[in-house]
């Protein structure tokens, strides 16, 4: 009986550091670590409101603890890291929302210019309040 | 094939570009291995396919009304997503598809759209369950490698991300309709 012959098929492995590769796979992987330091952040909040919630005693052992170097480095690598995730996520929007107006489509800057400017109203509000209000 | 690391179109690669050199060439990654250069291409292949890369239409017009007609507006929403060439180098870009083989990846998707955004075509609701399926879009982890590597402009990427949110949307309006007609 003849047999219809069938080539073996080699499958290169994936290394361990694929995401070193290309900028993009690079980008990519410090986008996904990220999500870690956004659920820092968010730990960071809620210790900071038991603390207030706590009295002014624990409040102040709270902004103590907040100035060591190690809490500082820690919220600095944060910040950016959250930058990331909010620049990366803004510009992914004008990818999935496509609007047109009479036929004409709104050029993507148009849809993500306002995502930066309430996100730099709102953070100049919040400085504002905890800052100088 | 990959050249110097990067998925690239044999054809249209020019080694000047990459005078004095070296250049090394290999087979497109991502895709099982035949022998030197040639790769087995059937996965991709079988997921166009899956993905009823047609104008399905629920209602035909008798012919004596003559062909069906589209504006340019209309023809601009799905056009970019009609230049696929099926070369098959977002597929050895994207590292959804070389960690999870299942992904029915890029250019299934931008095919679909450029078919579910076709003013004539009704069969979106046929290629929801593929695109909606936990292989299809959501698979994707929106690197961008696809887009950046398409000799034709395809971006599959906006593909992907628009019909996300379609996916989304609809699987809301589901679970909303639903629970109103209990």
């Amino acid at each position: 009986m003849n047999e219809v012959y069938q080539p073996r098929r080699y499958q290169k492995p994936i290394p361990v550091f694929w995401w070193l590769r290309r900028r993009s796979y690079f980008v990519f992987a410090l986008r996904e670590l990220s999500c870690l330091f956004v659920a820092w952040f968010i730990v960071f909040l809620l210790l900071l409101v038991a603390a207030i919630g706590a009295g002014p005693e624990r409040y102040r052992q709270f902004l103590m603890w907040s100035a060591t170097p190690w809490v500082l480095l820690l919220n600095f690598i944060a910040l950016l890291f959250v930058t990331l995730h909010a620049v990366t996520w803004f510009n992914q929007i004008p990818q999935a929302i496509v609007l047109r107006l009479r036929g004409w489509r709104v050029p993507p800057i148009w849809i993500v210019a306002p995502m930066y400017l309430l996100w730099v109203v709102i953070s100049t509000v919040a400085a504002w309040v905890v800052i100088g209000g | 094939m990959m050249v110097n690391g990067e998925p690239k179109l044999g054809c249209a690669t020019f080694l000047a570009e990459y005078a004095p050199g070296p250049v090394q060439i290999e087979p497109l990654s991502n895709f099982p291995i035949i022998r030197d250069l040639v790769v087995d291409i059937d996965d991709v292949m079988r997921k166009l396919v899956e993905v009823t890369p047609w104008i399905v239409r629920e209602d035909d017009q008798p012919l004596k009304a003559g062909e069906y007609l589209q504006t340019p507006t209309e023809l601009d929403e799905y056009q970019r997503y009609s230049m696929c060439i099926n070369c098959m180098l977002c597929y050895s870009a994207c590292p959804s598809y070389a960690l999870d083989p299942a992904f029915i990846g890029p250019a299934a998707i931008a095919i679909a759209q450029r078919y579910n955004l076709d003013s004539r075509d009704q069969g979106s609701r046929e290629r929801m369950d593929v695109l909606s399926a936990p292989a299809g879009v959501w698979a994707c982890t929106s690197v961008g490698a696809c887009t950046s590597v398409c000799p034709k402009g395809v971006d599959p990427a906006g593909a992907i991300q628009q019909y996300k949110l379609t996916s989304a949307t609809e699987a809301l309006k589901t679970l909303l309709w639903s629970r109103g007609t209990r």
